[in-house]
């Protein structure tokens, strides 16, 4: 006993580096498993409101900023909405369609981003919107432009974004013109850049340049938002799946806005699938 | 023995709210690299006065690194990260050692050891820290290549600002 007591002393700091290392590693397993881990992210109540009020006086820095950015947007949004408009007048004319329910499915809530870790290749987005604004985990986050990520978890007033760049992040995606479709991942390194996986070497439409498109299969985001453009393909020797090199049309890392997006009609949606 | 005890606290503060709110916010990079990373918190760790018992160093850095982990949205990499610069701290203290020795009552700052023995002490623990930091947040040596550029990129940045912080502050202890 006294030995062994002579090993804790003479050792102690070796014995508490691997102590300290093993609560490391639990929380770091921990929180990449578990989905609803909100106790250690910034969507903390205590982390969450400090970056607020940081935001809040940072912001008249970048004030002009934000208001060009938003007023760019208001005008293409402005643009769209009296298309749709008249399109919808000349269905609703024509067709005598129920356009109410199609175009009802999805509820967009505004969010400011207060914090978007950078430094790793497991990225975070923290919104200042939460379970008391109706968010819940797997629902879609847009940008001012496309895909951000897809909330991962919520606390009271915050949520927790993965990023479209973390390597967890897997996105339904198709590419216009051929249809062919595939999963988008990122590899870790550049931020420009996703990669489009499991496409079928068939689909001999493909060029440089298409559009990839979300595909709406998953009840996450709706369908058709853009998400980047191809840059280059690929046929690896010995594969039936094109590697193909999508360039992002949205600069994650700038982003000071995002739209969560809440489909109305998942729970009838996946009720359809059991 | 109390006013170090306060000088080391308001260090502590002081450098984790620089962290967080602004260096945080300077990661950079080009072409959509994102290399550019300044972690200056570790300094805390390394200015610790060297009488400190050593368990008494790696829980004041496991606390360091786990409050920075809320805000970096990584919990446990960055706990870890300063744990292993604290474990190694009396070691590079060792194979750094003056010819006449420590005195112990001193922290190892710039104005005690003077700039090179702090520079080489800063560069050494820093890379140290910030290997360790990349190769835990990948979780695999398989993007080897990836880990180093980036501590290569995060390194010299580091250790430039922290050298700039001991310049302009230069602490005495």
């Amino acid at each position: 006993m006294y030995n062994l007591l002579q090993v804790f002393i003479r050792n102690g700091s070796i014995l508490l580096f691997l102590l300290l290392q093993a609560v490391c590693f639990f929380l770091i397993v921990q929180f990449n498993r578990k989905q609803g881990k909100i106790a250690v992210t910034t969507a903390n109540a205590a982390v969450g409101t400090t970056l607020d009020y940081y935001d809040y006086w940072a912001e008249f820095f970048t004030l002009q900023e934000k208001v060009d950015g938003l007023m760019a947007e208001n005008d293409s949004l402005r643009a769209d909405l009296y298309y749709w408009k008249q399109i919808k007048a000349q269905e609703v004319d024509t067709l005598q369609v129920d356009t109410g329910s199609i175009y009802n499915q999805y509820d967009l809530v505004g969010a400011e981003i207060i914090n978007n870790s950078v430094l790793g290749t497991n990225n975070m987005i923290t919104l200042n919107r939460g379970r008391e604004d109706g968010i819940a985990p797997h629902m879609g986050v847009i940008g001012q432009k496309g895909l951000l990520g897809v909330v991962r978890s919520v606390s009271e007033n915050y949520s927790s974004v993965i990023s479209l760049l973390n390597r967890q992040s897997r996105i339904s995606a198709r590419i216009d013109r051929s249809n062919a479709f595939g999963t988008l991942v990122w590899e870790g390194s550049d931020t420009r850049f996703m990669q489009l996986k499991a496409v079928p070497k068939h689909y001999e439409r493909i060029s440089i340049g298409d559009t990839i498109r979300t595909t709406g299969f998953s009840t996450i985001f709706p369908s058709d938002i853009p998400i980047g453009v191809i840059e280059e393909k690929e046929l690896p020797k010995g594969d039936n799946h094109l590697d193909i090199k999508v360039r992002l049309i949205n600069d994650i890392y700038t982003a000071r806005f995002a739209y969560i997006v809440r489909n109305l009609k998942k729970e009838e949606i996946l009720s359809t699938r059991e | 023995m109390t006013s170090s005890t306060f000088i080391n606290g308001a260090r502590f503060i002081l450098l984790f709210l620089l962290q967080i709110f602004v260096f945080k916010r300077l990661s950079l990079g080009w072409e959509g690299y994102i290399y550019i990373n300044v972690l200056i918190y570790p300094l805390f760790i390394l200015l610790l006065p060297l009488r400190t018992p050593k368990p008494a160093i790696l829980g004041l850095a496991f606390l360091m690194g786990l409050c920075i982990d809320w805000f970096y949205d990584s919990p446990g990499i960055h706990a870890s990260a300063s744990v292993f610069t604290a474990f190694m701290r009396p070691y590079v203290l060792y194979w750094y050692t003056p010819r006449e020795g420590y005195n112990v009552n001193y922290s190892p700052t710039k104005k005690r050891m003077g700039l090179s023995w702090f520079a080489k002490y800063a560069a050494t623990l820093l890379a140290m820290h910030i290997f360790w930091y990349f190769s835990v947040e990948a979780f695999t040596f398989f993007y080897l290549l990836d880990i180093l550029t980036k501590t290569v990129f995060t390194l010299v940045l580091s250790t430039l600002v922290t050298l700039m912080i001991m310049l302009i502050f230069n602490p005495v202890d």
